[in-house]
């Protein structure tokens, strides 16, 4: 055996007086002894336990990219608000990575006798990062605020179902009249227009907006970290425009969802000079990126060690062929089928859409509640012989006399662009339909959509919040496409008010939904696929498989990712 | 007189001066080549450009595809040849929509000169006011996307340029001794223009026909890049590139080979123009 030399006796005594002066100073001396002897976790700057795989506090940084938008509230806009709205601020209710309903600000919720009111009991203690009590007033004050009409909100829609919402939103009423009042600190009431069930769920998107901070320094609150003020696990304390944003763990916060993280670093860009995600995550600037194209994902699967840390999962989002259904040719049923029996939708999956889409031939996606299972994939598996012939019974033999299809898309990616000319070529090689590919800008395809002038396209409809009615909602009659059944109508609305019978309600979706699939209101193509990419050492409940099997970071928006997740050791 | 008219005239001349310019005769042997290419597609091509093979998509190229594949199985070579078709026709009748417009307007105010001369020169600084990509963009988003528009829009901004020509021409030209023999002799304006001051006006416009050629093969691409310019599946070069950039990093013939032949076309062109002009200048005597 080898004497110890000079060499090592130092590297012993090094790493004996070093290390533990890196142990965080707010543990007793028993508990130093014991995290040194990995028995007991560390603690982080506003005294949560880490896991105990997890590194020393100061590791406990995340970094990531995220856009440069101009606000960070919530109840002011959403689609001009930055990335730190989620987490500075507290939401009524929270989901798990299963979307099962948790509490936020909200300890538990009652629905009243007739079911048309809901009422929200606050934890008490929950305070504002100035030290003002968070209260039920601040819910209202918020939620007044996104139906206030001087407010003009982007999301506005998303609230409906609160009683006199539209009314308020469109200047009819004051906002006094809206259905949200306190009766007192800790209970909030929130009336809606119909029974309405997922309202809870609704309320994950909530996060509330400082009143006091708004009345003193106007609608710029949030945009510098002196005046904003945080109710959520994080706090800006950094903002440089363009370039980073930095929030730290709120020391002031007092909710159910305290954070491991110490920081969290989003690096901003803008959508007209994205960054190299990739070279940056290989560099180890950021610790996550989300893939974008197929390149990208070739490159990274050929890759020995990147290979493992890419996470592909499907997103409720789903891609569809829409109709209208009330005028030649797509005002017979046979048509629609034949379209759908045209297309070899694993054929799509597999090419242009390669690692981004997994087959569709229902609304729901896969892990959304009242999802079908699948059951309708046979029935409209690729077929082109019954398509013809389905398309010859209609009064189209070989596809004579149907007339030129102009297939609309949405101001598409250019995946998407690509699946739709697989599309044209399918029915043009199965079916005989000349069909031209019209790539749109938003505002066009929109306005020709809600008029319904629109005889055929592509469209997606990414979730909003997981409820059964969220994706059904939209075949409404008179919604978002010129397809209009009494019975769906009736099952939709039976289902949504059926507050009480969660089983019962479930069944009505799937019943509606089965109406759709086979009423062919729409061929269901796919489902979009998300792949991300994140460091080995990132952990967190909201990492780990879900109910489904999937990793996924769903983002803070869905379920507060970051809420939960650590550094563990290298 | 024997002496002269063996010489050959001017095109003659012009076409000799031209073969001893080597680069523009490589210049328009592969244009020539890429013509060919574009009329005979159906003959060339393995198989049409919208024929999808969804078991081959994304190939890089190989024997079977000497181009790769794209998304969905097309082949890439295919398209490339297809493509040629657009962005030739693209150069030469968007130029001729500019011709049609800016003759006739650059004759009539060169010739007339006073206030015909006046008012279409305000016109032609209206339009050069706006940069003409941007102008397309604008006559594009109004009429749509299409072959046919994209023509129209390219033409419509094209022709400020051979106007200008056209005028400058015809001032200098007005003036000249056979012009002036010709109208003492009781000849009608038409007859001049059309039949004396047009002809000796026609060098400079060739020349500025093939320098154009290549810029509004590039508007083209530039309109097709931005989603702007030819409905798929109808294969454009400026399309191909915009769609398949993002994918160069690991895809690269997706972005390569469209981006060379857009580059290749626009110098075969350029190239062309260069040797006109020298070829067509009578000061280029050797």
């Amino acid at each position: 055996m080898q004497k110890p030399n000079a060499k090592s006796l130092i590297k012993i005594a090094i790493f004996f007086i070093i290390v533990p002066t890196f142990i965080w100073s707010t543990h007793s001396l028993a508990e130093k002894i014991l995290i040194f002897k990995n028995e007991l976790p560390h603690k982080n700057s506003i005294g949560v336990s880490l896991p105990m795989d997890a590194s020393a506090p100061e590791q406990q940084i995340i970094r990531k990219f995220s856009e440069s938008r101009p606000y960070n509230e919530w109840f002011r806009t959403v689609y001009k608000g930055a990335e730190g709205k989620y987490i500075i601020a507290e939401p009524l209710t929270r989901t798990n990575r299963d979307f099962q309903l948790r509490g936020g600000a909200a300890e538990r919720w009652e629905i009243s006798e007739d079911g048309l009111e809901w009422i929200f009991h606050l934890r008490s203690g929950l305070q504002w990062s100035d030290g003002r009590p968070l209260t039920a007033h601040d819910y209202v004050f918020s939620l007044r605020r996104g139906a206030d009409p001087q407010n003009g909100y982007d999301f506005g829609w998303y609230y409906q179902p609160i009683k006199n919402w539209q009314s308020v939103v469109s200047g009819d009423l004051s906002i006094d009249s809206l259905g949200v009042r306190a009766s007192d600190a800790l209970t909030l009431h929130i009336q809606t227009e119909e029974i309405t069930p997922h309202l809870p769920l609704l309320m994950t998107y909530s996060w509330v907006s400082p009143e006091h901070a708004i009345q003193k320094y106007g609608d710029t609150w949030s945009t510098r970290p002196e005046t904003c003020i945080s109710s959520g696990p994080f706090i800006m304390v950094e903002w440089t425009k363009g370039e980073q944003m930095i929030y730290e763990a709120n020391a002031m916060y007092r909710g159910a969802d305290k954070p491991y993280l110490e920081r969290v670093i989003f690096k901003m860009f803008n959508l007209t000079t994205p960054p190299q995600r990739m070279s940056a995550y290989e560099a180890n600037e950021v610790d996550f990126f989300e893939v974008e194209n197929q390149a990208e994902l070739a490159r990274l699967k050929t890759d020995q060690n990147l290979k493992n840390q890419v996470h592909t999962w499907p997103n409720f989002f789903t891609h569809y062929l829409f109709f209208d259904v009330e005028k030649p040719p797509f005002n017979d049923r046979r048509v629609r089928r034949a379209i759908s029996l045209a297309i070899d939708r694993d054929a799509l999956c597999q090419s242009a859409l390669q690692g981004f889409a997994m087959p569709a031939y229902a609304m729901l996606p896969p892990g959304f509640p009242a999802y079908s299972d699948n059951i309708y994939a046979e029935n409209q598996s690729y077929d082109p012989q019954e398509a013809r012939e389905l398309l010859a019974e209609a009064g189209y033999p070989g596809g004579q006399g149907f007339p030129h299809l102009d297939m609309w898309l949405r101001n598409e990616i250019v995946m998407h662009r690509d699946a739709a000319e697989g599309i044209q070529a399918m029915l043009e090689k199965n079916l005989n339909i000349p069909v031209e590919v019209r790539n749109v800008e938003n505002k066009i395809f929109m306005d020709n959509l809600n008029n319904h002038t629109l005889t055929f396209g592509l469209v997606p409809y990414e979730f909003d919040f997981v409820d059964p009615s969220n994706l059904l909602g939209l075949w409404r009659s008179n919604g978002r496409h010129n397809w209009n059944n009494v019975t769906f109508d009736n099952l939709m609305k039976a289902a949504s008010g059926e507050a009480r019978d969660i089983g019962r309600r479930i069944d009505l979706y799937k019943k509606a939904e089965r109406l759709l699939v086979e009423e062919v209101a729409g061929v269901f193509l796919w489902y979009r696929q998300r792949s991300q990419v994140w460091k080995p050492y990132l952990k967190g409940s909201a990492l780990e498989p879900n109910r489904s099997g999937f990793r996924a970071w769903r983002g803070d928006q869905v379920m507060s990712s970051l809420l939960t997740m650590y550094i563990s050791k290298k | 007189m024997e002496a002269i008219s063996s010489s050959g005239g001017l095109w003659k001349d012009a076409l000799r001066r031209y073969m001893k310019n080597k680069l523009s005769v490589a210049a328009g042997l592969i244009i020539i080549v890429i013509t060919i290419m574009a009329i005979t597609a159906p003959l060339i091509s393995p198989s049409h450009y919208s024929e999808a093979n969804f078991d081959e998509a994304w190939q890089f190229p190989s024997t079977a595809h000497p181009m790769g594949t794209d998304s969905i199985g097309r082949d890439y070579f295919s398209r490339i040849v297809y493509g040629a078709r657009i962005s030739l026709i693209v150069g030469f009748v968007a130029q001729m929509i500019s011709l049609l417009i800016g003759v006739p307007l650059g004759a009539i105010a060169g010739f007339k000169g006073g206030k015909a001369d006046y008012i279409v020169m305000r016109l032609v600084d209206v339009m050069s006011v706006f940069p003409s990509l941007l102008f397309a963009i604008l006559i594009m988003a109004w009429l749509g996307s299409g072959l046919s528009n994209v023509l129209v829009a390219i033409g419509v901004t094209g022709w400020v340029g051979v106007c200008r020509l056209v005028r400058a021409q015809f001032l200098s030209l007005r003036a000249s001794d056979f012009v002036r023999a010709a109208r003492s002799m009781g000849a009608s304006n038409f007859h001049i223009i059309v039949r004396h001051m047009l002809p000796n006006a026609l060098s400079p416009i060739i020349v500025g026909l093939a320098m154009g050629i290549p810029m509004a093969i590039f508007a083209e691409a530039g309109l097709s890049f931005l989603g702007l310019g030819i409905n798929p599946p109808t294969p454009s070069w400026g399309q191909m590139v915009s769609s398949h950039l993002p994918n160069v990093i690991y895809y690269w013939h997706l972005a390569l080979f469209p981006v060379f032949m857009i580059a290749l076309v626009m110098l075969g062109f350029s190239l062309i123009g260069d040797g006109l002009r020298d070829a067509l200048d009578p000061r280029m005597n050797e």
